[in-house]
């Protein structure tokens, strides 16, 4: 665990959480939907940021769990370190914060969490953070914009209602006629293209007697290389790949 | 190597680096605190005494306050090999392990020697660990948002302007819906459903 266990985790206001998501995240954005931010400090400073918020899609995504209530669950939805934290932090980080979840909103019986695998990575954090890995799919919502900007297809949807500030879809045309298109439709139409590769979709239970009532299989991590949606920090690797590199370094180190 | 006034050394008008205020600064400190450090690395200079490789150790010697500097003449290259000397003197081939630095340095020292460790600059004491989440079940309403031409909104407003007259309408079901236009929709849905059958 090294120096990992000294991080100390707190709750942090929205407006640093999302300074910090925009320098560090990989999309360098930030989700306004997020209602709790919780802050990574080491050596005195703040490294590291996760952010909790509702799902978008709450009809559909409330029965991933058997007879959840509505506030009964809720999505990481940022997760974002900076270069300096030592090995193991990521997962020292999300345990302090389930902990801190479990005594402070007891009601909340599971967390849900997607891996962008089609520009960032399979979730190899939650893998080593008790996380069970419930779905991978090709994706759908990430979309290459003509002018390589990167959109989640959500905000074309008709009836969407970012905060005005951010309002992509009228940045790329979407008004007058075009406003009640469905997204794909519009994305196909200004010649976007969804971006290739995977969409994994992660589960911690914060009470495991909400595991009997998951509505889908668990699935092995190993479907990951199967299906082929195995991606590290932007790049495509297999899981096996991944260890074999890391039994390399072990054995380099073994033998310096 | 050796000692020289400092006044000797010559400034390198064309050296392409700088230095910025609060890096300066703990140079400036690095150069108080460990000057045997220049003695280690000392200021390289060409036959004329222009600094090929320490510009910013010079000018910070000199707001250390120093008299002498210690210096390497390289006089045995060529111009180019100068040039060639002055760039790679200051490109960074290696990148910093941050898990060792993280694990087996100490972060106010490295900070002080002059490494960026990045991070944001809050206390964690400054902060809590309490918070609050929404609870409960679903709100049993709903809004739902439609699209309509000009003529069908008017269609629709006078369907529901129209049966709000009715008796019909007095003895509506309304599952505790206080949404008077939604309680009329929903009794002309269900007047249409009946029709059907």
């Amino acid at each position: 665990m090294g120096r990992a266990k000294e991080i100390v985790v707190k709750v942090i206001p929205a407006k640093i959480a999302n300074e910090f998501v925009k320098k560090h995240h990989y999309s360098g954005k930030v989700d306004p939907r997020c209602y709790v931010h919780f802050g990574c400090f080491l050596d005195g400073k703040l490294h590291g940021v996760m952010q909790l918020g509702p799902s978008i899609n709450k009809n559909a995504s409330v029965n991933l769990v058997k007879d959840t209530h509505w506030n009964g669950y809720c999505e990481l939805a940022r997760v974002a370190f900076d270069d300096y934290l030592p090995a193991n932090s990521e997962s020292r980080c999300l345990s302090i914060m389930m902990k801190l979840l479990k005594k402070q909103a007891p009601h909340i019986e599971w967390v849900v969490s997607y891996a962008d695998g089609a520009q960032c990575g399979d979730g190899s954090i939650y893998r080593a953070s008790g996380f069970y890995l419930v779905d991978i799919k090709k994706n759908t919502s990430m979309w290459k914009m003509p002018n390589g900007d990167v959109v989640c297809s959500i905000v074309f949807n008709p009836g969407f209602s970012p905060n005005s500030k951010n309002d992509q879809s009228k940045k790329y045309g979407k008004v007058g006629e075009f406003s009640t298109w469905p997204a794909t439709r519009f994305l196909n139409h200004i010649g976007a293209s969804a971006v290739p590769g995977f969409q994994l979709k992660y589960v911690y239970f914060l009470n495991e007697s909400a595991k009997k009532r998951l509505t889908v299989p668990i699935l092995p991590f190993s479907k990951i290389d199967e299906i082929g949606a195995g991606m590290y920090k932007g790049k495509k690797i297999t899981l096996q790949e991944r260890r074999a590199t890391l039994s390399e370094e072990v054995d380099l180190n073994a033998t310096s | 190597m050796k000692h020289v006034p400092i006044s000797q050394v010559i400034p390198n008008k064309t050296n392409p680096r700088f230095i910025k205020d609060d890096k300066f600064k703990k140079l400036v400190q690095s150069i108080k605190d460990f000057p045997q450090m220049l003695e280690l690395r000392p200021i390289v200079v060409d036959s004329e005494m222009v600094v090929l490789g320490g510009n910013m150790r010079l000018k910070a010697c000199q707001a250390a306050g120093l008299t002498e500097v210690p210096i390497l003449i390289a006089d045995q290259l060529t111009l180019e090999q100068q040039q060639e000397f002055i760039i790679k003197d200051n490109v960074g081939f290696g990148e910093w392990d941050w898990d060792i630095l993280a694990n087996e340095w100490d972060a106010t020292s490295i900070t002080d020697w002059g490494l960026d460790i990045g991070g944001f600059s809050l206390k964690a004491e400054e902060f809590g660990e309490e918070f609050s989440l929404p609870d409960g079940d679903k709100s049993p309403f709903q809004q739902m948002t439609f699209t309509l031409a000009d003529e069908q909104a008017d269609q629709i407003k006078n369907a529901i302007a129209d049966i709000k007259a009715t008796d019909d309408y007095k003895y509506c079901e309304t599952f505790a819906n206080e949404n008077s236009n939604g309680n009329a929709l929903y009794l002309i849905i269900m007047q249409w459903a009946e029709q059907r059958k």
